[in-house]
């Protein structure tokens, strides 16, 4: 209960915060890994800079939403840093989508958006 | 494209460029060679501007993240020592606020433009006689302005006419009027708020008398009816027709060193004409012009060198002694204070930095109490950057609390200036907390975090982690900061002793104008007027005396009323009225006759003012011969050794339009000062019956309490009721007004010098106190080794008295080059007098003896086993 509580006091996400976790949520990708996932989960309409994606990396680091794997997944060298969604960034991660659900079906009663043949 | 990327990068606080600069150069790599593949040259290009924009709004948001951080993290600190922090913000509010508010009136009286169009082209032409400051009349004007014609393009000549009463819109009041030459507003560059201003049609002799009304009087006599313009209104009895408005923030300058001239109403001079108004003896404008552009105030100034000689010799019985000169007519209106404003300004600048290297001694004690906090945030990471930026932060916290609540501070010491109507500072009464003082307090909040807080910041951050750690049990290692500290001091007691010897002069110079002799007593006496009789019945000498004979005798019946007398010069009311006379025995070549202030007075003038006749007698009641009075400056500079009493003067004034009659000297009395400041002229007095002046006013002297002022209005208005009421005035105050420039002068440098003086105080007992408690363990063994109370004392004092010199050698050169800007405020006391040097000096010395001698004797109370138990 509290632990939901505390999850909601997060939301709603940031744009740059969400598309990061959604990218990381199909598996554990080093920083370009991401760039490019949140291009292709946008139809390549976002492509986040590097600012922006490691102040955000920094951040989710610090709340432990995400972690930093240990060793090297990529070949060349130390330079290459891999990230990993924690259970609590999955959580975190699906309260919003949750969220953003039910916004959607708002919009489908308000007929914004056509209703699904099987709701 | 990646080297720009990375200058980018350095924007960014270093701690994150450390940890991920590498990966986004890597990524930015990366996605720009992919970008080229897939969209080409242009859409690199795009990627890596936006990506170079976004790392750039990503470094301004890391850096306001961390300011966020360290502000909440200063908030607590602050918050659990809250009496230091008190101690802090009260000083630096009182030294901010004391700041914002001198800048404020500095900036609206002496920096902002005054309000014409285009003010850097106008100037005051000031004419001088015999190299004293003189007025010009009509003629030299005119032939100035004439022969200025490449050099200006306007010019007028004004003058203040005083009593011109209102009469047909209620009350009758009295205005100030002024009567110009038709370009005056043109020069000033100033618009009508409503109707037209008077063109050069309106002064050609025969045209229709027309007025101009300021907004003022628009709205309280004429209720702000635009149909004003148009009608008919009665000045003095004569008719003339409103044809403009004046804008609401218009001020008529005045270039006689008053700044602004205060102005209800404006005639226009006819053109030419046939009265004194039109002679060339008859001196009385002043004048403005606006420079043509490019051109400079030294050509102008040639240029009328040479029209001056022209006239020198053309016009040799009037204008033998005529010069003049031009200066910027902002010069000419703020000219006056801006000297004083700029000496207030320095000194509240120096109680500022008195204040910073007051707070920077606290917070160097309060970071040596907290170097264990320091070591341990070295030693889990933090880099000497972040400690340095977080305790800069701290102090930034306390300077904007101190600027906040100086700003309140400010408001409310502007408000006390602006209402305390300071008529020597021109537009004082506009003076307010605006915009540009709360931009400059944001500036003095930014200077005290840097000068207080530098310092403690850096002096913390270089401590070395390990002997840090070891020694904080004992409250840390004494030579770092102690070095600092004392630097601070000394600086503080320089500043201190510049502005106490500031203050001291000021001081000195005050006693010295006020205590010079009056040659009357202000006590008990009060002045009534102008009482300002117009009209039919006050046109002949006759008709106007027989109603002053009534006024007089009027007030004198009231109760309590000693004595009473009209005169038209008062003591202290600056209302001069100057002619030339000849002598017998002497003659003067044309041009070159002595001139003498005159002025007619009754019979009881001398025994209402309390002044003592030398020689001879007063004038009886009524006396109508040919008789004069004159004062002892007369007799000493014309008269010299011979007997006074019987000797004849010819004064060039006479009732009507007859000859100048000789006059015998009747009587000889005392100088009557006129004013503080300047010297007694040579007086002439005459008997009022025989030249009765209109717009005079009454010496009223009576017993303390007696007869209310408006009793003795009401008394006046009784006999007439069409004569506007009369102001009543006490002689004392008159007297207060005359040194109110000298009496804020002292206020504030007293005010000032007094702030500083104690905060040093608590700045030499601060750091003598922690340099006590440093050296406890010092103290303990000397003790325990058999050292006497009394050179545990001695030791501290020396110590504090080193500090005392070094600041005292450093402030008398400081107060030395200071005291220059005071030279202009200074009567009779050298900047250097010294007097006040050696005097402040030995006080500053006792006030640092008395603050370190408390801390000295708590050093003899250290008991030798505590103090080593430590060991």
């Amino acid at each position: 209960m509290s632990a939901t509580s505390d999850l909601r006091a997060s939301l709603p996400l940031g744009a740059a915060t969400f598309y990061i976790l959604l990218a990381l949520a199909g598996g554990d990708r080093h920083g370009y890994g991401v760039i490019k996932e949140v291009e292709a989960q946008t139809a390549g309409t976002i492509k986040l800079g590097p600012g922006t994606l490691y102040r955000v990396i920094k951040q989710l680091l610090a709340d432990g939403w995400i972690a930093e794997l240990d060793g090297d997944a990529g070949g060349d060298g130390e330079r290459r840093r891999t990230y990993r969604l924690t259970e609590r960034g999955r959580s975190i991660a699906r309260a919003e989508a949750e969220r953003l659900d039910d916004l959607v079906a708002v919009a489908r009663e308000r007929n914004l958006l056509p209703m699904l043949a099987h709701g | 494209m990646i080297a720009l990327f990375r200058a980018v990068l350095l924007l960014c606080p270093p701690a994150f460029r450390r940890e991920y600069g590498a990966a986004m150069c890597d990524d930015f790599a990366l996605a720009l060679a992919d970008e080229r593949t897939v969209h080409g040259f242009i859409g690199a290009l795009t990627y890596a501007l936006g990506a170079m924009w976004d790392l750039f709004t990503t470094a301004l948001r890391e850096y306001a993240a961390m300011f966020f951080r360290d502000f909440t993290y200063a908030l607590r600190a602050l918050r659990k020592t809250p009496s230091f922090t008190a101690v802090v913000v009260a000083t630096l509010a009182l030294a901010i606020g004391a700041n914002a508010a001198v800048f404020s009136i500095l900036h609206a009286v002496v920096l902002a433009p005054i309000p014409y169009a285009d003010p850097g082209r106008l100037i005051a032409m000031n004419p001088f006689t015999n190299g004293r400051p003189f007025s010009f009349s009509l003629p030299n004007f005119a032939d100035i302005s004439t022969s200025l014609g490449d050099s200006i393009s306007n010019s007028a000549a004004y003058t203040a006419v005083e009593a011109q009463t209102l009469t047909g819109r209620g009350e009758p009041r009295i205005l100030n009027a002024i009567a110009t030459t038709s370009g005056l507003f043109d020069t000033l560059g100033v618009s009508p708020e409503l109707g037209r201003f008077a063109t050069a049609d309106d002064a050609k002799p025969g045209s229709p008398k027309t007025v101009v009304l300021s907004d003022a009087l628009w709205r309280e006599a004429f209720d702000a009816d635009p149909h004003a313009i148009g009608s008919l209104v009665r000045l003095n009895g004569d008719a003339y027709r409103v044809i403009g408005v004046a804008p609401p923030d218009f001020r008529q300058p005045n270039v006689d060193g008053r700044g602004f001239e205060p102005a209800d109403i404006w005639t226009v001079l006819p053109q030419s004409g046939v009265g004194t108004q039109y002679s060339r003896g008859y001196n009385t404008f002043e004048a403005i012009a606006r420079l043509r552009p490019g051109v400079d105030l030294a050509t102008a100034n040639a240029s009328i060198a040479r029209i001056v000689a022209e006239l020198q010799h053309r016009y040799p019985a009037d204008d033998a002694l005529f010069t003049a000169n031009t200066v910027s007519l902002t010069d000419s209106i703020v000219g006056n204070v801006r000297a004083l404003l700029f000496a207030l300004f320095a000194a509240v600048s120096a109680v500022l930095l008195v204040a910073c290297a007051n707070v920077a001694n606290l917070l160097l004690s309060r970071a040596s109490s907290r170097e264990r906090e320091f070591s341990v945030r070295v030693a889990i990471g933090a880099s000497r950057g972040r400690i340095v930026a977080q305790l800069l932060v701290e102090t930034f916290v306390l300077a904007l609390a101190g600027g906040a609540i100086g700003i309140a501070l400010a408001y409310g010491i502007v408000g006390a200036f602006a209402a305390s109507h300071l008529s020597f500072i021109p537009r004082a009464d506009r003076v307010s907390v605006d915009a540009s003082s709360i931009l400059y307090t944001f500036a003095i909040v930014g200077f005290c975090t840097l000068a207080a807080g530098l310092a403690p910041a850096f002096g913390s951050a270089r401590r070395d982690v390990a002997t840090a750690l070891r020694s904080a049990g004992r409250g840390g290692d004494a030579s770092s900061g102690a070095r600092a500290r004392n630097i601070l001091v000394a600086s503080e007691i320089a500043m201190t002793l510049a502005l106490v010897i500031g203050a001291g002069l000021v001081v000195r110079s005050f006693l010295a104008l006020t205590a010079q002799p009056l040659g009357f007593s202000a006590e008990n006496v009060r002045l009534v007027g102008p009482i300002n009789a117009t009209g039919k019945r006050y046109e002949s000498d006759a008709g106007l005396y027989s109603y002053m004979r009534h006024v007089e005798e009027a007030v004198a019946v009231l109760p309590g009323v000693r004595s009473v007398a009209w005169s038209y010069a008062i003591p202290f009311n600056h209302r001069n009225w100057s002619t030339d006379f000849t002598m017998e025995g002497h003659t003067f070549a044309a041009g070159h006759e002595p001139d003498a202030n005159i002025t007619g007075i009754g019979a009881s003038f001398f025994d209402a003012l309390g002044a003592t006749i030398r020689q001879g007698r007063a004038f009886t009641s009524d006396e109508r011969a040919p008789v004069a009075i004159v004062n002892e400056t007369f007799v000493r500079k014309f008269i010299g050794d011979r007997p006074p009493i019987g000797f004849h003067i010819t004064p060039s004034v006479s009732s009507g339009a007859g000859t100048p009659p000789a006059r015998t000297i009747v009587g000889v009395v005392d100088d009557i000062r006129t004013s503080f400041s300047k010297p007694t002229m040579p007086t002439i007095y005459l008997p009022m019956a025989d030249l009765p002046v209109a717009a005079s006013s009454l010496i009223v002297r009576s017993s303390a309490g007696a007869s209310s002022d408006a009793t003795i209005a009401n008394a006046v208005t009784a006999i007439d009721p069409l004569v506007p009421r009369p102001q009543v005035i006490a002689m004392s105050s008159l007297l207060a007004a005359d040194v109110a420039k000298q009496r804020l002068t002292v206020a504030a440098l007293c005010g000032l010098a007094f702030v500083a003086l104690a905060l040093s105080i608590a700045g030499v007992f601060a750091v003598v106190s922690y340099g006590v408690t440093q050296r406890t363990h010092e103290f303990g063994i000397r003790m325990a080794l058999g050292a006497d109370a009394r050179q545990i004392v001695r030791t501290v004092l020396v110590g504090a008295m080193r500090l005392a010199f070094l600041g005292i050698v450093l402030g008398l050169f400081v107060a030395g080059a200071g005291t220059r800007l005071l030279t202009d405020e200074l009567y009779d006391t050298q900047p250097l007098d010294p007097l006040t040097f050696g005097s402040v000096t030995a006080l500053v010395v006792l006030a640092a003896l008395v603050a370190a001698l408390v801390p000295a004797r708590r050093a003899t109370q250290v008991d030798p086993i505590v103090a080593l138990r430590y060991e």
